[in-house]
């Protein structure tokens, strides 16, 4: 079951990440820049904003994954508005 | 059990490449107006041989007509066909071909007799668009339209994209099991990299150039929709076309 994460990127419309075969979700501090979805693979996807408050991307992000993930098989893509505007989302 | 599914990307080239001809007589960017005229004070029209019913490229504006008297002395207005107020605005970009070859593409190593068809559709690297009229030769083709030149460098106009529209369309499947992001990375790129990777930390990954979008997400946007549909079928749908925006053409993936 593919699920997704749409989430609005400045300049780049609104770009799909995976919510898909998921080792971690991790920010380094409360008030870090990234938010980094780590895969099983050791493919990453790194989200960027805004300083967060109390790792309020890195919870959005994690509440956003299990969402997607516990709706049923043909709601594949869930749109985010997220508490910070992101700026970029990089994948490597 | 993975449920595999791809998307039918439509209609890629079935030949690309660089023309190696035609050569045009001359070229340059005009820098005044006059109707009924080219006015370009720096150029060599009679030196470069110019002569009457030679095509003339507005590459600006797409126009074309045709040189109306032979120069008889470089530096001086060339007087074309078209009178039309504006045709040349000044600053626009000019290439004039000799009218046999005005409307030939002719490629190196290239099997176009076996490869191309008459009526199979043309885009310059400047994203205009002609037919195919005749398959003259494996390295050369007419066109419809005067749109392949080797000069000037810019905008390009010596690379060729042709497309087929018989059984050998040029269309492709591409994988979208497994995939981690889909990013729009400018006008004309997108890349959708895979979860899975090819090595140990080598990305896996697809590039998609396609024709400038009319609004900036326009293929974005349907690439997008297109793989979140496919999802949204039964198992069994495995390969779901891409539906391309109107008018828009996929120029490669790799």
């Amino acid at each position: 079951m593919e699920k997704y994460l749409s989430i609005p990127v400045t300049d780049k419309g609104n770009q799909l990440v995976s919510c898909n075969s998921i080792l971690s979700i991790y920010s380094d501090s409360a008030t870090a820049t990234t938010v980094v979805i780590t895969y099983k693979s050791g493919t990453t996807a790194t989200i960027t904003s805004a300083d967060q408050v109390n790792y309020d991307m890195r919870n959005q992000i994690q509440n956003e994954v299990a969402l997607a993930l516990a709706t049923g098989w043909t709601n594949v893509s869930r749109e985010v508005s997220p508490v910070k505007v992101v700026s970029g989302i990089v994948v490597a | 059990m993975i449920m595999e599914k791809f998307l039918i990307l439509p209609n890629l080239p079935v030949v690309l490449g660089t023309a190696s001809a035609p050569v045009p007589l001359s070229n340059g960017t005009t820098d005044g107006t006059a109707d009924g005229f080219l006015v370009d004070t720096a150029a060599t029209f009679f030196t470069d041989g110019v002569v009457a019913d030679d095509v003339v490229v507005n590459i600006t504006s797409g126009g074309v007509t045709t040189v109306l008297t032979t120069p008889t002395v470089d530096n001086a207005n060339l007087a074309i066909t078209n009178t039309e107020e504006g045709f040349f605005a000044s600053g626009d970009k000019y290439r004039i071909m000799l009218a046999a070859d005005a409307n030939k593409l002719v490629g190196s190593g290239t099997s176009f007799t076996s490869d191309v068809s008459v009526g199979d559709v043309v885009l310059n690297g400047n994203k205009q668009e002609a037919t195919v009229v005749t398959v003259d030769s494996d390295t050369q083709l007419t066109l419809s339209a005067p749109i392949i030149s080797t000069a000037p460098a810019a905008p390009d106009a010596d690379s060729y994209y042709i497309y087929s529209e018989g059984d050998n369309d040029g269309d492709v499947l591409l994988p979208i099991t497994g995939i981690a992001d889909v990013e729009y990375i400018g006008v004309g790129v997108e890349i959708i990299t895979y979860i899975d990777q090819t090595g140990a930390g080598a990305l896996n990954s697809k590039t998609i150039a396609h024709t400038d979008d009319g609004s900036l997400y326009d293929f974005h946007n349907a690439l997008t929709s297109a793989i979140v549909n496919a999802y949204e079928r039964q198992w069994k749908d495995v390969s779901i076309p891409l539906v391309l925006p109107s008018g828009m053409r996929i120029l490669a993936v790799v």
